[in-house]
């Protein structure tokens, strides 16, 4: 049994420091939703008792600067989030697989395209993108945003999906076509199942960059009505430049989804990254 | 159930670096054959080039009347069972077992039919629930061998499947396999390099070496009659000895024994020309139990090993110069050292006798050697020599 020394009381105030760093903005957050603006301004720090939940239905009903009821934001948020990782997945690990698999000089200038993509800073493409979209009748829609994204994290998926299929056994995929299995059976039946943590990993990582991402819908849809919630929120700030409450309210209920997804899907995280296949 | 021809088959992974070197083969309807040898010898290339999971480079494979030379492996009609057995881990046991007539759209109630029966044939009725990471090496390879079994392939090929079991069950899963083979009677190609496994389970082995087919034969026939050096040193356990020998009139020397070979055994070798001479170690008798007109020579025995039923006995024996590096070159791998030699770097000879040896005398021990147990070999090619009384036989 481990002695409880003076130098284990050092460390867990040293673990606790930065938890108090970490967990007192989010309690100013939620605390600070839960007050009236009196209330605020007289006490940022004490917790209102009892809370009042106002603020959530004031934001949740009120229009922001911007085009877009925060319902209609959240909304476009989800609804982007869910296509691009699908969007991904059905690109990107057939991609994965085929450079994994097919052992070219195409191949290994595939792979190295992609890993190109990881290096070079997305900022980059912004303005050539943004006239393409305008050319192509894409800037200000969904569709364009969502192909923005897609583009933006293929090259991490492509990655991702690549280096796992490396590693997995091919005599998983030589057995089933052994037992008859076409290609594409294989690859969806076999295959795929077996790369479920790199797919869960893919999922939580994308859907958390655009649940939260503000500088690419402010370029392709910021004004029109397929905003997402970080743009909407943004244009809370400047109808409420003092009314935090409101604002702090906001950003709980944009929180409250992916917290809620990530609680469910991050063991997947961690798999993805140190998973190993027995069978 | 099919036959397999495999007709001048070549398999080169880069241009000029044979993994499989023109090999002609025929496995005839309901036999089991065993691909043996050392690894790198291309034995898993040739059953994957039956499988068709890798293309030949030239030649054709056909299965039964079919070429099925570039047809894919889900169109040959063959079932494999991989080393490390391959099992679908996300599938239960039931899942793995009935994949492949799923696959090839069988009714459901007959899949789940045949799973049973072949759950019932392998003793896997209790884990038909279970996910493959849940079992045992031997319930695992018994899972493989069903998806193979319920699938009633032409051919079965087996890549190593006991090479990942413990000694005790590898000989309990030996014995298993053959009773299934009896049992179902199909044609099966089984890759091992285990000799010993080749001794036991085949009605017929091929021995390979670097791609090239060595010899094929029923396992007494590579034993006693060995078409050249290199099946003369693989199989048998503790291997053959081998050392260099001259004639001189009627007598050979060789390993510091000197005897007369009567002209039955002697093969069409000129007095002072060397030959290489190989004796199995069971071939060195006792005295006690030996003919009476068997030579008998005295030995320094270096080390005994007593395994109950026998004892193993080592004793050096004096060579020549370069005889231990004519011997690596002809009988060994390339990266191989001779793996009998003495600290000194002196060759050590091997002989089994059965049960507990004469007692020593002085740290040196009696041996009786028959001229007819001796095999000749060329030194330069490592082919057999042929003796009147081999061709005879």
């Amino acid at each position: 049994m481990t002695r409880y020394t003076k130098w284990t009381a050092l460390r867990e105030a040293a673990f606790w420091i930065p938890a108090i760093a970490v967990i007192l903005p989010i309690f100013f957050l939620i605390s600070l939703s839960l007050k009236t603006p009196a209330r605020a301004a007289v006490s940022g720090v004490a917790p209102q008792v009892p809370p009042t939940f106002d603020n959530y239905t004031q934001a949740w009903h009120e229009a922001g600067a911007g085009s877009v009821t925060f319902a209609q934001a959240l909304g476009n948020s989800v609804l982007t989030s869910i296509v691009v990782v699908l969007a991904l997945v059905a690109i990107g690990a057939p991609a994965g697989y085929a450079i994994a698999r097919r052992r070219s000089r195409l191949s290994s200038v595939m792979f190295g395209l992609f890993a190109l993509g990881l290096i070079l800073p997305v900022q980059l493409a912004t303005i050539p993108l943004f006239s393409f979209m305008v050319r192509a009748g894409l800037a200000g829609t969904r569709p364009g945003l969502i192909l923005a994204y897609v583009a933006f994290f293929m090259p991490l998926t492509v990655f991702l999906y690549t280096g796992f299929f490396q590693s997995l056994p091919r005599e998983y995929e030589e057995a089933a076509q052994v037992d008859g299995a076409s290609s594409l059976r294989v690859f969806a039946q076999i295959v795929l199942p077996l790369v479920r943590p790199v797919t869960g990993t893919v999922a939580i990582l994308a859907g958390l960059f655009v649940w939260k991402d503000f500088y690419t819908p402010l370029v392709f849809v910021g004004g029109t009505s397929k905003e997402t919630l970080p743009v909407a929120i943004y244009g809370f700030v400047g109808k409420y430049a003092t009314d935090w409450n409101l604002i702090f309210a906001s950003i709980v209920i944009a929180l409250a989804p992916i917290l809620l997804v990530y609680v469910f899907m991050q063991r997947y995280i961690i798999k993805g990254f140190v998973s190993t296949v027995r069978g | 159930m099919a036959s397999i021809a495999v007709r001048q088959i070549v398999k080169e992974y880069t241009p000029g670096v044979c993994a499989v070197d023109s090999v002609d083969l025929d496995i005839e309807d309901g036999e089991f054959v065993v691909l043996v040898g050392p690894s790198g010898c291309g034995k898993t290339t040739l059953l994957r080039l039956l499988a068709g999971l890798e293309r030949p480079t030239s030649g054709s494979i056909l299965l039964g009347e079919r070429d099925v030379t570039n047809l894919a492996p889900r169109d040959r009609d063959i079932a494999m069972v991989f080393q490390n057995y391959a099992l679908y881990p996300q599938m239960t046991v039931a899942a793995n077992i009935g994949y492949g007539l799923k696959v090839r759209g069988l009714p459901k109630q007959e899949v789940e039919a045949r799973v049973n029966d072949v759950a019932k044939l392998l003793g896997l009725e209790g884990y038909l629930s279970r996910r493959p990471s849940t079992l045992s090496g031997g319930q695992r390879q018994r899972v493989a061998m069903g998806r193979a079994i319920a699938r009633e392939p032409q051919v079965y090929l087996m890549d190593e499947p006991l090479s990942n079991l413990d000694a005790k069950l590898r000989v309990s899963m030996r014995a298993e396999l053959e009773r299934l083979h009896q049992r179902l009677g199909v044609t099966t190609v089984y890759v091992t390099h285990d000799q010993v496994e080749a001794m036991t389970l085949g009605t017929r082995a091929a021995v390979l070496r670097d791609g090239v087919l060595q010899q094929v034969g029923t396992p007494q026939e590579l034993y006693r009659s060995p078409a050249n050096v290199f099946v003369a040193g693989f199989m048998g356990s503790p291997a053959m000895n081998f050392a260099v020998g001259t004639f001189d009139g009627g007598e050979l020397s060789f390993a510091g024994f000197r005897l007369p070979i009567p002209e039955a055994c002697r093969p069409a070798v000129r007095d002072g020309e060397q030959v290489l001479v190989g004796v199995r170690p069971e071939d060195l008798l006792d005295p006690r139990f030996a003919p009476a007109d068997a030579a008998q020579f005295s030995v320094p025995v270096a080390v005994h090993d007593d395994v109950g039923h026998e004892t193993l006995l080592y004793f050096p024996v004096p060579s020549c110069a370069g005889e231990a590096e004519q011997v690596r070159r002809l009988v060994f791998e390339q990266e191989q050292t001779e793996p009998r030699l003495g600290q000194d770097g002196s060759r050590v000879f091997c002989a089994r006798v059965a049960g507990a040896p004469a007692p020593l005398t002085g740290g040196e021990l009696s041996v009786a050697l028959l001229p007819e147990s001796l095999a000749f070999f060329d030194l330069a090619g490592g082919e057999r020599l042929t003796t009147a009384r081999v061709l005879v036989s």
